[in-house]
């Protein structure tokens, strides 16, 4: 092996510091993107592949009325019928200590735990239900913090029960109950009887069954053994709209047997539902990791360019004395070689776990078991390429302008880069620095534009750095915002679902009597379909609630995207959801039929459309209309079951008070509150469901930060070593560390400022279209962009922190340079 | 070895110019200089500074080429070969031993003078430790073999420098001001090892300012203003220096 490694050698280990920030530099943009596209890959992969375990269903139909185990499966003869599944499912209340207030739960019933064909819930701890045993979603065990052997009472009739509870299941589709979901129990066949069906889980029930009670045909306590109101479908061979035609098919058919389908919904076998959750940050979080990788790569460059500008003497002997331009090449990218090698050693692992982490996490989120240690294959390739490739390709330039330097170009040491002092723009700041700044800090800025190449990357870096921090703030600001806004749409404090329709004016009466109350309203819901143009829509009806909404009413608007929101003077007029709408090709303007059931067909017209910014992604669609319309179609006045409450204050106790004594109030006059929720309540839930994005960014907007301060600390310990000869004459005539220190602090931190400069106009350009796309890809509507204006002030203290740090350990070394050293370098 | 050139010429420079581009204009630094040196012969070349001298080698070692004129070193043309060519053939033919700057810092003493063996790809990987030791016994710097360039005196670079431009054997030897930065002691040692080296049998240009040394070279070549105003064998007659 030639000694000329030997060299190549002693560039990398004598020279540590360096080293250490070019190696840093690399790992961190290596890092970023092993951890992100790791992530993003496990985390879909991990999503879609438990999701395909479980069988999804195709079709998931809920009825209006209760099906017996014959009929439903007589549907397996249907054409394009792969199987057929029975189960049930109802909403229930229940508490854990008796004097707690009444939670809102589900209860699924599943025909036979130990058969299941289709959205198989898996037993994870205990038994399965039986009898009296029942069991608890694995999630909502751990939220609500339940435990085999605890008992949960739940209301049946006027006499509740207590029942134990005795396994552990994993159901695939339930949302995480932080994001806002139920407590989700199972029972088995038997079980089901015992439940007071007050509604059924997706509100369409309630009417029906009463009616039921009232004709004797249901008792109170039981749903009939053998009957079920939920069908799970698999048809072959499977495309959503061959689903969809079966659907039809399948509604028809259970028509004519007089079982009215309320909502189907349609599933994609091989895609998990929590996609959406992901999918969009992804997209972000993927832009991000490349910036810092650029970064990286500039930083490379940096490095590189100042190795070889201080090595053009080097480079000139090797030349002299026979070594070609091939050497010098092979003598440099050598060198970046093993910079990136040393940077994936440490950034493969640390990517690679961080990767998986944030993906168990992610998916235990959802449910989903993730424990077995994976690695991503494509973040690999991306790692090696970004650690391997990237910078060799970031510092051909600079090696090779050095490599083809000619002897006598070396000699005469007419470096890379322009020196100072030549130019007008030099010029004018030497002056500008003379008569504005004191002479060490003039010193200082003509320093800073001495090196315009190097200053012009350290300033690319920072200034990506400070854009994209800038950016990400302003990013998650929006988010915050756009929620903000959204609940700045409800003019209401706390929310109250009464289980029956009661009397308007009475309700009102009664909250507006107390004196913490400003403002009651009561809104009526009813179960509707949504029909096109009086044409059935091709695939099985829209199952809906349509609310009718008193007029002026100020407790509730939705994001409107397009036409207009509801005005007094209307009519049959609905605004429904975006999604909907873009579904099934219907335009503002369009006439469609509502499908009231018994209550027969009406035409209304979409005056709007709303979108909604969060919820679970499980609920049916609202439809909302005018309240006196709503009920001259339904032949029904004064009667309604949603109440809302405006307080005369707003903070979190003093609702969650009020909540309280409504509650009481309306029980102690026999009128159930089914569920209840303060809008503090609601609050919670959006930023638990949006925390997991902001967080994303703010982590991202760390890592980036953190380029920057590498990036400028690289560019200050090359001033040193370059100036090396300068410091030891400033010793020579007497300069103290003091001030050596301070010039290069001076010089960094300067440099840190001007780019806060540039950064923040730039941000202010470009950050709306980020937060644009961010908006589109996660809820489909732009988001209320907000500038974070706290956060040009926090990035400017930021950057004068990271400028001062970054300085201090070059800055250091500068003062370690005696007059000796500084004359022996040469 | 290396001495059967064209009429036994190591060097044979022809009517060479060289401008520089200056500002708008150019200033012309070498105007017509002609000559040509034996095998064998040890020339001095002085002048005032400023007046090409520095130029005039670089000609010669084919650091920089010649805006007009001819330059034969060791047969080859060297004004018309590529910088690449130029690297391969002044590592076998030509030893350079500049006034500053001669060692790469990160290496030992002795393996800057393996080096040049390395890129030549002379001699098996043992016989260039070997040679490289024997040239540092030469200079008498054996003991400091294993120094950087930085644990040593600036003397004893330069006689590191001159034992490296002897490393692959050149039958060239090219110095400018090799002496310029040593005390007058030690640049005597210098110029007697380059008198021992020129009598057996390498060629030697040197240039210097130290009139004391001057005078014992047996060839001096002055030059002013560009071109060769003086071109005498004086072996040791008196000159006044510069
Ligand atoms: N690359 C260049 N560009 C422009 N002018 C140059 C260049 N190289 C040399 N010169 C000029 O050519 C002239 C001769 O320079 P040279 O270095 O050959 O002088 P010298 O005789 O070696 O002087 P010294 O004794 O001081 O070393 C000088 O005026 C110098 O400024
Ligand atoms: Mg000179």
């Amino acid at each position: 092996m030639s000694v000329i490694w030997q060299k190549v050698w002693s560039d990398v280990w004598g020279n540590k510091v360096r080293t250490m920030l070019a190696v840093l530099s690399i790992a961190v943009g290596v890092f970023a993107v092993g951890a992100i596209f790791g992530m993003s890959d496990q985390l879909v992969v991990g999503m879609d592949t438990s999701h395909q375990a479980v069988f999804p269903s195709h079709i998931n139909t809920f009825l209006m009325d209760r099906i017996d185990r014959d009929t439903a499966l007589a549907l397996k003869k249907n054409e394009g019928v792969e199987d057929v599944e029975v189960l049930d499912q109802v909403t229930v209340r229940y508490k854990i200590n008796p004097e707690d207030e009444w939670g809102r739960g589900a209860v699924i019933l599943r025909d036979d735990y130990e058969d299941q064909i289709y959205d198989v819930v898996q037993l994870k701890e205990g038994e399965w239900p039986e009898g009296d045993g029942i069991g608890i979603e694995r999630l909502s065990a751990q939220f609500f913090d339940l435990d085999i052997g605890d008992e949960v009472i739940f209301e049946m009739d006027k006499t509740d029960r207590a029942l134990p509870i005795t396994g552990k299941v994993r159901h695939p589709f339930v949302p995480p109950p932080q994001f806002g979901g139920d407590a989700v129990f199972f029972v088995d066949a038997d079980g089901m009887e015992r439940f007071n069906v007050t509604e059924e889980g997706f509100g369409q029930l309630s009417n029906v069954d009463a009616s039921r009670l009232a004709q004797g045909q249901l008792s109170p306590f039981n749903i009939p053994q053998g009957e079920f109101g939920q069908l799970l479908v698999r048809v072959e061979p499977y495309s959503l709209e061959f689903a969809k035609e079966v659907g039809s098919e399948m509604k028809d058919q259970l028509a004519k047997e007089n079982l009215e389908v309320a909502v189907t919904f349609y599933q994609d076998p091989e895609e998990h539902w929590g996609r959406i959750f992901v999918e969009g940050l992804n997209v972000v979080l993927k832009v991000l990791a490349v910036v810092s990788l650029f970064m990286s790569l500039i930083l490379v460059l940096n490095t590189i360019t100042a190795l070889v500008t201080q090595q053009t003497d080097q480079i000139g002997i090797i030349k002299a004395i026979g070594g070609t331009t091939f050497t010098v090449i092979k003598i440099y990218l050598a060198g970046v070689l093993i910079f990136g090698l040393l940077a994936l050693f440490v950034s493969l692992p640390l990517g690679a776990f961080l990767a998986f982490g944030i993906t168990k996490w992610f998916l235990n989120l959802f449910n989903i078991d993730y424990e077995v240690f994976q690695i991503s294959n494509r973040a690999i390739v991306l790692q090696v390429f970004a650690a391997i490739a990237a910078p060799l390709i970031a510092a051909l330039w600079p090696v090779l302008a050095g490599a083809t330097i000619t002897v006598r170009e070396a000699i005469a040491s007419y470096g890379l880069g322009g020196d100072f002092g030549s130019s007008w723009l030099d010029r004018t700041v030497e002056r500008v620095g003379q008569r504005l700044l004191s002479s060490s800090y003039a010193m200082a800025l003509s320093n800073m534009f001495r090196r315009k190449g190097r200053l012009i990357l350290t300033q690319l870096v920072l200034v990506t750095a400070g854009a994209t921090f800038l950016m990400v703030m302003s990013l998650s600001s929006s988010i915050t915002h756009t929620l903000d806004n959204d609940l700045g749409r409800r003019g209401y404090d706390v929310f109250l679902n009464f289980d029956d329709q009661y009397r308007i004016d009475r309700a009102v009466q009664m909250a507006e009597a107390l004196d913490e109350v400003e403002k009651a309203e009561v809104w009526f819901s009813h179960s509707a379909t949504l029909l096109r143009e009086g044409q059935k829509l091709k695939e099985a009806g829209l199952g809906a609630d349509l609310i009718g909404i008193p007029m002026g009413s100020d407790m509730y608007q939705p994001l409107i995207v397009a036409g207009r929101w509801l005005e007094p003077g209307d009519e049959r007029v609905i605004v429904i959801g975006r999604e909907t709408a873009d579904e099934n090709n219907i335009q503002v303007g369009d006439t469609v039929t509502l499908d009231l059931a018994e209550l027969g067909d009406d035409e209304w017209q979409v005056v709007g459309l709303y979108q909604v910014i969060f919820g679970g992604g499980f609920s049916t669609d609202a439809i909302y209309a005018p309240q006196q319309a709503v009920f001259d179609a339904t032949k029904k006045n004064n009667q309604g079951s949603q109440l809302y409450v405006r307080t005369r204050f707003h903070d979190p106790d003093y609702t969650a008070a009020v909540d309280d004594q409504l509650r009481g109030e309306y029980i102690g006059r026999n009128m159930d509150v089914f569920f209840g929720q303060t809008i503090h309540e609601i609050r919670e839930q959006a930023l638990s469901q949006f925390g997991i994005t902001i967080n994303m960014l703010m982590f991202l907007a760390v890592v980036v930060a953190v380029v920057g301060g590498i990036g400028l600390m690289g560019s200050l310990s090359i001033s040193v070593v370059e100036r090396t000869r300068e410091i030891g004459v400033m010793r020579a005539i007497g300069a103290r560390s003091a001030s050596i220190m301070g010039m290069f602090v001076m010089e960094g931190v300067l440099q840190g400022v001007f780019s806060w400069l540039i950064a923040v106009p730039i941000s202010l350009i470009v950050g709306r279209a980020l937060a644009n796309a961010l908006g589109q890809t996660m809820f489909e509507a732009n988001l209320d962009y907000h500038y974070n204006f706290q956060a040009v002030i926090i990035w400017l203290v930021m950057i004068l922190i990271i400028s001062t740090l970054a300085s201090v350990l070059p800055a250091r070394s500068a003062t370690r340079i005696s007059v000796r050293d500084s004359l022996a370098y040469a | 070895m290396n001495t059967t050139y064209t009429n036994g010429h190591v060097v044979q420079v022809k009517d060479v110019v060289k401008s520089f581009p200056v500002g708008d204009g150019e200033i012309t630094v070498l105007k017509g200089i002609s000559f040509q040196v034996k095998g064998g012969e040890f020339v001095s070349i002085v002048g005032p500074s400023g007046n090409g001298k520095s130029t005039l080698l670089n000609m010669i070692t084919g650091i920089d080429r010649p805006t007009d004129g001819e330059v034969v070193v060791t047969g080859r043309e060297v004004h018309r070969m590529s910088e690449n060519q130029l690297a391969s053939w002044r590592g076998e033919n030509v030893g350079i031993i500049f006034q500053f700057f001669q060692m790469l810092p990160a290496l030992s003493l002795l393996q800057n003078i393996i080096l040049p063996m390395d890129f030549a790809n002379k001699y098996t990987p043992k016989e260039r430790r070997e040679r490289a030791m024997h040239l540092l016994e030469r200079v008498d710097l054996a003991d400091q073999a294993h120094k950087l360039p930085s644990m040593v005196s600036g003397g004893q670079q330069q006689r590191a420098a001159i034992a490296r431009a002897l490393a692959n054997d050149p039958a060239l030897l090219v110095a400018d001001e090799p002496t310029g930065n040593l005390d007058s002691r030690t640049a005597g040692d210098v110029f007697d090892l380059f008198s021992d080296l020129v009598e057996q049998g390498k060629t030697m240009l040197m240039v210097t300012h130290d009139k004391e040394l001057a005078r014992r070279v047996p060839r001096v070549l002055e030059i002013i203003d560009g071109k060769i105003t003086r071109d005498e064998y004086v072996g040791g007659a008196e000159w006044a220096g510069y």
